[in-house]
């Protein structure tokens, strides 16, 4: 007993070697390094896999000219959605590039740059399950709402159905499914995924409403207090969009379908 | 004897058994699919395994089942060494040295497989690895080389090693308490007939109670690893590049959902069948040896 005793006062005294966090700058870790460890999630068209098992996307063509114009190479880590923000501030990798939208629970926790890009939400619906033409229609206690767990799908969902279920998945492919299936009636999600599913499954799908129903900004995330990574990373925002580049990468990923072959 | 003879063939039966009973499933599965209207599209999967360019290369899904193997490899091995240190320290010294090993096996034994999976990940990962290692380990090309073949990919070194020490720890929890039982078992009598032989106390340990006692926990151990490789799919939630996260990426990509489930769970059964297969000869082996 008395031996116990003595081994239960040294685990006592182990936390004290414990956690001694240290600051540093990740814009000079970076460029020391030569990697810049880029986090994401696949998600179509933004990031993708093709079957040889390179990335291909919007958000990775994105982060290869950004980690091209620094000098250095670029690392993509793949992580779950639903996790990718403490994936960030316990330094998994250095950014979120992966099509994150700005908001404000979110800027409590990591820091954003300037936006380089604008995404909407989008609603796409069943056929069998409803027959809708605006919004309101799905403002029903009996209409439920696949979106994808941590997204801002979820938030909006639920601002702009507050009577509606909202059924939340870790996955974009569950939600999807669960939609295809008719356990859910809508699926919402950031454009044009849901225009893509309803040509995919013209039989069974349509979108209610043609647009866009909001607006949100998209920017890179970094962890809090790196002031001086945040500066580089809004001036080369600023340089590449007044070159025409963005805009011109945005028009091939999310406007034409050329690069389809590459992954069906 | 004759009768674990027949015992072998028997393990061959359990094998065709296995696979009969995995086609049954897949009838069973496409008759609920004919009444759910579901388009199945098979062509195009095959290049997630094999792809020609210049040659024949292994795609995604074959990667990841070849993560898997290794991920399993590398928490056997690791896990199972933990374990044989941990029943050891307990048998022989349970109330001190033996005491915070209880605390980490029964704290590891009451939380859920994911959870200690985020909590390695989380926290524990990049304390166990400084960035001094893999700055050594890349400068040096051999060592690089090595780690890369038979470890994993430096990019992911640090999530390997959390993910890989993680489970370990948490399967050599349950595999020590088997290891420790064993040790239980041994009767007392023996070392009293070692001790009385002028072997020490040593000798007696490591040349009569240990080797007995893990062949007796040898079958159920070996049940606990075939629930290591399911349990490595747990390591898809922290990014790590085995057959279930890869499964998953291929799925957020092209969407076809019951394809890619059907093939998981096809992958899964094969290489538990297999290995359970693989486990009953041993066992009968070890049965031979003492009856």
């Amino acid at each position: 007993m008395k031996k116990r005793f003595i081994m239960l006062m040294l685990i006592f005294l182990l936390p004290i070697f414990a956690f001694s966090a240290s600051e540093v700058n990740t814009l000079d870790k970076i460029l020391k390094s030569g990697k810049l460890r880029v986090g994401m999630s696949s998600f179509v068209p933004w990031a993708m896999q093709t079957k040889k098992g390179e990335w291909v996307g919007f958000e990775i063509d994105v982060a290869r000219r950004l980690a091209q114009d620094m000098g250095v190479k670029v690392e993509f880590v793949p992580t779950k959605w639903s996790g990718i923000i403490p994936a960030l501030l316990t330094s998994k990798f250095d950014i979120i590039i992966g099509g994150m939208g700005i908001t404000p629970e979110r800027a409590l926790k990591v820091d954003f740059s300037q936006p380089y890009d604008y995404s909407g939400m989008s609603m796409v619906a069943n056929r069998s399950k409803i027959t809708a033409t605006k919004l309101s229609d799905f403002n029903r206690s009996d209409v439920v709402i696949a979106v994808r767990l941590g997204s801002t799908a979820a938030t909006v969902a639920s601002q702009v159905f507050p009577k509606a279920t909202i059924k939340m998945f870790d996955d974009e492919a569950q939600a999807i499914q669960e939609l295809l299936n008719g356990r859910a009636t809508a699926f919402v999600s950031s454009a044009p995924l849901p225009v893509f599913l309803a040509i995919e499954h013209k039989d069974k799908l349509y979108l209610p409403v043609k647009e866009t129903f909001t607006k949100e900004p998209i920017g890179f995330a970094v962890r809090k207090g790196d002031q001086s990574f945040l500066n580089f990373l809004n001036s080369w925002i600023t340089i590449v969009s007044s070159e025409g580049w963005l805009d011109k990468r945005k028009r091939y990923w999310f406007e034409t379908k050329d690069w389809e072959h590459l992954i069906k | 004897m004759k009768g674990y003879i027949i015992n072998k063939k028997q393990v061959i039966w359990d094998g065709i058994i296995g696979f009969f009973l995995i086609t049954i499933l897949f009838l069973f599965i496409s008759f609920i699919f004919e009444k759910l209207d579901y388009r199945f599209e098979w062509g195009g999967l095959k290049e997630y395994f094999f792809y020609y360019d210049n040659g024949i290369k292994s795609g995604l899904i074959l990667n990841g089942i070849f993560f898997t193997l290794k991920l399993s490899l590398f928490i056997i091995m690791t896990s199972t060494f933990l374990a044989i240190i941990f029943a050891i320290i307990r048998f022989l010294s349970p109330n001190f040295l033996g005491f915070p090993i209880y605390l980490i096996t029964e704290t590891l034994r009451t939380i859920p497989p994911l959870v200690v999976m985020y909590m390695f990940y989380f926290f524990i990962g990049d304390r166990l690895i400084p960035d001094v290692l893999l700055t050594f380990i890349e400068g040096n090309n051999i060592v690089n080389f090595l780690v890369e073949f038979f470890v994993s990919d430096l990019s992911i070194f640090k999530q390997f090693f959390a993910a890989s020490i993680g489970l370990a720890f948490y399967e050599a929890s349950y595999i020590s308490e088997i290891i420790r039982g064993g040790l239980n078992g041994i009767s007392k009598t023996q070392v009293e007939a070692g001790l009385s032989l002028g072997l020490n106390r040593y000798h007696v340990f490591t040349k009569i109670i240990l080797p007995q006692a893990l062949e007796k926990s040898f079958p159920a151990m070996a049940g606990q690893y075939v629930s290591i490789i399911k349990n490595t799919s747990i390591a898809s939630v922290v990014a790590i590049p085995e057959l279930t996260f890869v499964s998953m990426e291929v799925l957020a990509t092209n969407r076809l959902t019951f394809e890619i489930w059907l093939i998981i769970i096809l992958i899964y059964l094969i290489i538990n069948i297999i290995l359970s297969m693989g486990i009953k000869m041993l066992d009968i082996k070890i049965k031979l040896k003492y009856f």
